[in-house]
């Protein structure tokens, strides 16, 4: 059996991969025109792209958050296509790129268990299955290029409407280049019983990924979207930037999961936003644990009576690492109700942040919120934030706000100690221990591998 | 005009202020080794705008409490940034604040932990009523190596009628070895507890008023002087 060390070697090692085109590097009009040209997209997208391209060009990076200023725009690939076609079953997926999901320890059974499974290596979906009863009950999953093909009047009624390419520049620089994602449809009253799945992975140098994802649930609707992130590391900074667009529609609930574990050059900066209508449930369930710096702050916007909005989130701070994570809810409509649960573990110079807000427009009667966020700072070289807003604007509400920050107690560890733990498994039982609210959300697959991850992570930060 | 009044205090000492005498008062304190300071700044019935502001430097020891009251202002901004710079240094700060009307009240209040076993709590509580607004900031930082430093910092705000609050309690933790908490939370009268008042015949504005003594409570304790002098109005 390979020891934990290797196998990181192994999760992280570039595998060479040839591609059928890569855009030249850098940002242009020219390069967004070649992107929508080699894609075959209805003319209205190119405008949509070649709009955002100004506004992003117009943009400023935020002057808040983490530090922006050594990414390098025109030292990324903005596109690039590594097979022609989406295949339709996984024999037909190259050899490489088996070797590389085996390496991210997705097990043979899970592929024929799981039904819908779509990967994404590069900047294009390479895997994609659909089981028949999927398609019977009228759910779409598909990859967002294929859905702009087949679906482009959905497409063009949705795309952009949660977030508008002006919201900021991240955005706009992914609805100007945008490649890849999943569109999910799931039409009323239909409730999809197994999560949906999608992995991610950055490959080349400098490969900036940008997908779009959409998820539409009507009413009465339910779907967990579970999307995974590993990538392998690479010595020169690199950037995420993704657009998630949600539509939770009257009694609809989505459950929407991340893990990203991108490798600590990655720039990771995301925009993750929900509607929830009417007595809809929308629940972000947000795990950090890799990148340089992650900028996320998944969003509720609550605009139908008693909408629940829910922002679970876990970051981990290692060496070098800023998580500059969060939630907000905006109570949009009367009786909604939202909350918000942040743990962070921040060592060896890593940094957590939470950087969340609640609002309470006047009229908006009877909204409940509450925050919690909690922070774990285990040594003294690492540094934990907490920037929380409430700004409320009407008197019938109930919202309540609490954060803490220290270190691992002294008697927990003393106490475990005394029962005979070494002091790293001391540690490991109080920091899963310490996570457990969250981990417990997840599938289990996923709270297997966040354990097993974070254990990773806290190699070597005892003693 | 701002005035800017530079003390070094060698002494124990209380010093109490009305913001209508001092409108744009501006401190500048130094407090000495094992000495305590009592700032109290008081605001009843202010017409004009004030904004008073303090920066403190604790030494060794060296102790604080910052209590602010306000009621009945029409605008008032408070700022305080205290540097808990000596070791075993203490600074509490004390906020009460009643709104009518169409009052503005923002109080900024940075606390930064600059060394060993020092300890900071905030306390700051907030009733507005009407279309009064009540905006609260409070920042605790605590520095790298300032170890065995307890920072707290609370805001409660009730809300009646058309009031609105904002608060941004902020936490920069640089050390571990801490425990740094903050608590907000924003509501409006438990209508259960009126009900209850309400049966036992008081008038509804009566049974208000109890309620907002009730919620004042803990911050009336906290204040040096006898409530009822300061407070004439919300009380």
């Amino acid at each position: 059996m390979p020891t934990t060390a290797s196998k990181q070697e192994m999760l992280t090692r570039p595998d060479p991969m040839s591609y059928v085109f890569k855009a030249k590097k850098g940002l242009s009009e020219q390069v967004v025109r070649e992107i929508s040209h080699m894609k075959g997209e209805p003319s209205w997208m190119l405008d949509v792209r070649l709009r955002a391209y100004q506004t992003f060009l117009k943009k400023k990076n935020p002057a808040w958050g983490g530090d922006l200023s050594t990414i390098k725009f025109d030292d990324i690939y903005y596109y690039m296509k590594p097979v022609e076609k989406v295949f339709q079953s996984w024999g037909d997926v190259p050899p490489a790129i088996r070797t590389t999901y085996r390496r991210l320890g997705i097990p043979q059974a899970e592929q024929k268990y799981l039904s819908g499974v779509m990967a994404q290596y590069e900047s294009e979906a390479v895997y994609h299955n659909l089981k028949d009863r999927m398609g019977k009950s009228g759910v779409i999953f598909e990859d967002m290029d294929t859905a702009l093909k087949k679906y482009p009047e959905i497409i063009k009624k949705y795309f952009g409407r949660v977030i508008p390419a002006g919201d900021n520049k991240f955005a706009a620089l992914n609805t100007g280049v945008w490649s890849g994602g999943s569109f999910v449809y799931v039409p009323a009253g239909v409730k999809v019983e197994f999560p949906l799945q999608a992995y991610f992975r950055i490959n080349a140098r400098n490969a900036g990924q940008f997908e779009r994802t959409l998820i539409i649930a009507e009413p009465g609707s339910f779907v967990h979207y579970v999307e995974g992130c590993t990538a392998p590391v690479y010595t020169t900074d690199s950037l995420h930037s993704a657009v998630v667009e949600i539509i939770v529609k009257p009694g609809a609930r989505v459950r929407y999961t991340t893990v990203q574990n991108w490798s600590k050059n990655v720039y990771n900066l995301v925009t993750k936003r929900s509607f929830v209508y009417e007595e809809g449930v929308m629940e972000w369930v947000d795990g950090n644990l890799g990148s340089k710096l992650t900028m996320k702050y998944p969003s509720v916007y609550l605009l139908g009576r008693k909408a629940h909005g829910e922002v679970l989130s876990i970051a981990l701070a290692g060496a070098g690492q800023h998580q500059d994570a969060g939630g907000k809810a905006i109570h949009g409509a009367p009786e909604t109700t939202s909350r918000i649960i942040s743990k962070s573990i921040a060592k060896e110079t890593g940094r957590t942040s939470y950087r969340g807000l609640v609002r309470v427009p006047r009229g908006m009667t009877g909204v409940k919120s509450n925050v919690v966020c909690d922070a774990l700072l285990l040594d003294e070289r690492s540094r934990s934030d907490t920037y929380p807003t409430m700004d409320i604007k009407e008197s019938d509400v109930q919202i309540g706000h609490e954060a803490s920050v220290g270190k691992i107690g002294e008697e927990q560890m003393f106490y475990l100690r005394s029962r005979g733990l070494s002091e790293p498994e001391a540690m490991n039982l109080i920091v899963s221990g310490f996570i457990e609210p969250i981990a417990k959300e997840l599938p289990l697959e996923y709270a297997v591998e966040l354990n097993r991850l974070i254990q990773l992570e806290m190699e070597g930060s005892v003693g | 005009m701002v005035r800017t009044k530079r003390l070094h205090i060698k002494r124990d000492m209380t010093l109490e202020i009305d913001m209508r005498k001092h409108p744009v008062l501006d401190f500048k304190i130094i407090i000495e080794p094992g000495r305590q300071l009592n700032l109290v700044w008081l605001g009843n019935g202010l017409k004009r705008t004030v904004s008073p502001s303090v920066e403190c430097t604790l030494k060794k020891n060296a102790r604080l409490h910052l209590a602010v009251a306000v009621s009945r202002s029409h605008n008032v901004s408070v700022k305080a940034s205290i540097e808990l710079a000596g070791i075993a240094s203490e600074a509490y700060v004390s906020g009460l604040f009643h709104g009518f009307g169409t009052d503005r009240h923002a109080l900024d209040v940075a606390m930064r932990h600059q060394a060993k076993n020092t300890k900071g709590d905030i306390l700051i509580k907030g009733v507005y009523e009407d279309s009064a607004y009540g905006q609260f900031n409070g920042l605790l930082k605590i520095y790298p190596g300032a170890n065995q430093t307890n920072s707290y910092f609370a805001d409660n705000v009730l809300l009646l009628d058309r009031g609105m609050a904002t608060s941004i309690p902020t936490l920069e933790i640089l050390a571990d070895d801490v425990r740094a908490t903050h608590g907000s939370t924003t509501s409006r009268v438990n209508t259960d507890q009126l009900f209850y008042l309400k049966s036992r015949g008081l008038p509804h504005r009566q049974a208000i008023q109890h309620m907002i003594q009730g919620f004042f409570h803990p911050i009336l304790a906290r204040l040096p002087k006898p409530a009822e002098k300061l407070f004439p109005h919300s009380l």
